[in-house]
């Protein structure tokens, strides 16, 4: 399937009225577009996305959009765009209404026009695109590329998810879960039961409601961070260097530091060993001794050795008659099980059995008093405590004059250690039996929702559906997982041949694809060289999924040197699917002039600006069929005046 | 844009694994297949999603 952008076409917003015809000559696949800072190339970026599905404009959002200079305010504006799907040509329009701070979208799916009001797509892009394919698409290296590298971000994930279709999975697992409700629901019977089955269907909502809650503040708390990580690590990174700046200071620093170290060392020690001594109940001393041989009587005096009652409740299970001489059948040997279940789980049976093994070898073991232990761990928390303030006062002192910096990044540090530690460990802590719907672990969640629908599948009699579908999506899930695995290998391994095309002097290779992209030998790499393995890891699973969907990238070249900007160009040039990225004047000398070289020309070259008396001369001597001018913007299709433009006006 | 084959490798390796038969695994997959490429009806759905339920073997 061939997916084409042709052109666009704007009005009364922010930048300049333009009107794009993106491939003049009809046979090139990579076009640069040169628009000066401030000619509105972020505005477009946004707007051609937006331009591909169904976006909800907010007021805040509408208001953003329109013109900024008030001689050129209009009350309404538009943004269309004109596309092409296997030969067929179709435009989606964006309206605006600032004078009512209002938008809609109009379609129209042929060639001539006639435009319908409300977003429509042709049938056949229908079912392939939404949000997420476009963003993968049409992608600002720094706002999308950058936290593909991010070790709390799974954009690099949900790209391989998206594009290799693995999400289907999700929908379809979702549609059993569906199902299988509706035949709970179908199945309720009437009276005490219907009290419980309610009483069920009530936390299962709630249960449902938290886990929605949690995955929003998930993709809140993953925006934060990656809003913040610039902010942060250049302000750590400023005031490292003013506290490493001072000698005498830092000396102290370090030598304050090593010792804090080695106290929180011998600190995680003690609680180690404590730990350690807590696990081996039989060697508790004094009155804990007592109190837990008196639960161990207790235990023996109700007949508990309970895994043996778990073993003859396994051995009535496994034969075809029960001991009452009645058939075995299925629902019988599940009421066997739930009483089972109910009598005492596995675990608890476990748990028990090595209170009472280690208490019965009591003699043999060395006595622990956890008194002292306590004593010993509350002084090394206290020394921890103290050297920990000490590098704050010397910290404070040395960073005296930069007091507002330091407190915004120690205010950062914080919440982003609140928010990952909420994304890394508390929303994946394991399930306990006490827990309720309240708890912030999703892992919990999902473990409690699974419990509530059995229970709900018992009580409504369809705990065979419940069964099959549990089953069902259990194997899909361990296949989702094992594909994800195997396909992140083989992205992985083409991502770094790739790589050693692109990069010829000190290559950096992927280590592996996982959540994120992870970098062998390093945390993180370069503006540049994250924008290049970025590139090259989209058009790897592009490749992968074989669409040819156009490719946009806004300043693909940033921070790159010139040896980079070449071969980034060469990369560029194989590409079979259409290529269209935003440029600025700088990044022509071996980018942009290698690539027109590299293809003998045979691309297209645009520049746009917003007029003024000074560029206006510039197109003066300009063939008029190359031109495309409005009140206030200009185009012009031509690589000799693309590459002779290096004005830039002022205060844009 | 199409489902990747290892993707759908793996679901027949799972399904095999597991003793199911090639009849349900293949149901399975054109369903997934069905979902990628047009809309299906609730009904149209809830048919096939039945039917292969019925093919579970546990």
């Amino acid at each position: 399937m061939k997916f084409e952008l042709l052109g666009w076409k704007c009005e009364g917003l922010r930048c300049p009225d333009f009107n794009f015809e993106i491939d003049k000559s009809g046979n090139a696949t990579a076009t640069f577009l040169q628009m000066p800072n401030g000619t509105g190339k972020t505005t477009t970026l946004r707007l051609l996305k937006r331009s591909l599905y169904n976006h909800q404009f907010k007021s805040t959002e509408i208001d953003q959009y329109k013109a900024k200079l008030k001689k050129e305010y209009k009350d309404k504006g538009f943004f269309q765009a004109k596309y092409k799907i296997e030969g067929n040509i179709f435009y989606t329009q964006i309206n605006f209404e600032f004078d009512k701070n209002n938008s809609y979208y109009t379609s129209s799916l042929s060639e001539k026009g006639g435009f319908h009001k409300g977003f429509q797509l042709p049938e056949s892009l229908e079912n392939i695109i939404d949000q997420e394919l476009i963003d993968l698409l049409f992608v600002d290296l720094e706002i999308d590329v950058k936290p593909m590298f991010r070790n709390h971000q799974t954009g690099a994930q949900e790209a391989i998810r998206k594009f290799c279709k693995i999400n289907l999975i999700d929908l379809l697992i979702k549609d059993f879960d569906d199902f299988k409700t509706k035949k709970r629901k179908e199945n309720a019977p009437s009276g005490n039961i219907s009290v419980q089955i309610d009483t069920e269907e009530t936390r299962f909502n709630k249960i449902i409601n938290k886990i929605e809650k949690l995955e929003k503040i998930k993709l809140d708390y993953k925006k934060y961070l990656n809003e913040t990580e610039d902010e942060f690590n250049d302000g750590e990174k400023q005031l490292n260097d003013i506290l490493e700046s001072n000698t005498v200071s830092n000396k102290k620093r370090k030598d304050l530091e090593l010792r804090r170290d080695e106290a929180k060392s011998n600190y995680n020690n003690l609680l180690k060993n404590n730990l350690e001594a807590i696990k081996n109940i039989g060697s508790y001393d004094g009155i804990l001794r007592n109190e837990i041989d008196d639960f161990v009587k207790a235990l023996d005096e109700m007949g508990l050795p309970e895994e043996e009652v778990r073993i003859f409740f396994k051995k009535i299970l496994e034969k075809k008659l029960c001991i009452c001489g009645e058939e075995l059948d299925h629902n019988k040997k599940l009421i066997i099980k739930e009483a089972m279940e109910s009598f005492i789980s596995d675990e608890e049976s476990r748990i028990i059995g090595r209170i009472k093994g280690t208490f019965d070898n009591i003699t043999r073991i060395e006595k622990n008093d956890l008194d002292k232990f306590s004593t010993d761990i509350q002084k090394q928390y206290s020394e921890v405590s103290r050297l920990e303030e000490n590098i704050e006062l010397l910290e404070k002192k040395s960073l005296k004059d930069n007091v507002e910096l330091s407190q915004k990044i120690k205010e950062l540090k914080e919440e982003r250690s609140l928010r990952k530690n909420f994304l890394e460990n508390i929303i994946n802590e394991r399930w306990k039996a006490k827990d309720t719907e309240e708890t912030d672990s999703l892992v919990s969640l999902h473990e409690q929702k699974l419990r509530v629908e059995k229970q709900l599948a018992t009580l409504s009699g369809t705990r065979e559906t419940e069964e099959k579908v549990i089953f069902l999506n259990n194997t899909l899930k361990s296949a989702m997982e094992k594909a994800m695995l195997e396909i992140s290998i083989q992205i992985t391994k083409e991502c770094n041949k790739k790589i050693d095309k692109m990069f010829v002097k000190n290559p950096i290779y992927i280590r592996s694809i996982e959540k994120n992209i992870v970098l062998d030998g390093q945390l993180e790499g370069s503006t540049g060289q994250e924008a290049r393995i970025g590139i090259i890891f989209l058009l790897t699973i592009l490749e992968r999924s074989s669409i040819e969907f156009p490719l946009i990238v806004d300043t693909p070249v940033k921070g790159m040197d010139n040896a980079a900007k070449r071969r980034t160009a060469q990369f560029i040039s194989d590409l079979k699917s259409q290529f269209l990225c935003f440029v600025i004047d700088s990044d022509k000398p071996h980018f942009t002039d290698e690539f027109h070289k590299l293809t003998n020309g045979e691309s297209n070259f645009i520049t746009a600006f917003r007029r003024s008396n000074e560029f206006d001369n510039l197109i003066l001597n300009q063939p008029k069929n190359l031109l495309e001018s409005s009140h206030n913007g200009q185009v012009v299709y031509q690589y000799p005046f693309f590459k002779e433009f290096t004005e830039e006006e002022d205060g844009n | 844009m199409n489902i990747d084959q290892v993707l759908i490798d793996k679901i027949k390796e799972e399904f095999k694994e597991k003793n199911q038969s090639e009849d349900l695994i293949q149901e399975v997959i054109n369903l997934l297949a069905k979902k990628d490429k047009e809309n299906m009806t609730l009904e149209e759905k809830n048919i096939t999603l039945e039917s292969i339920l019925n093919k579970i073997k546990i």
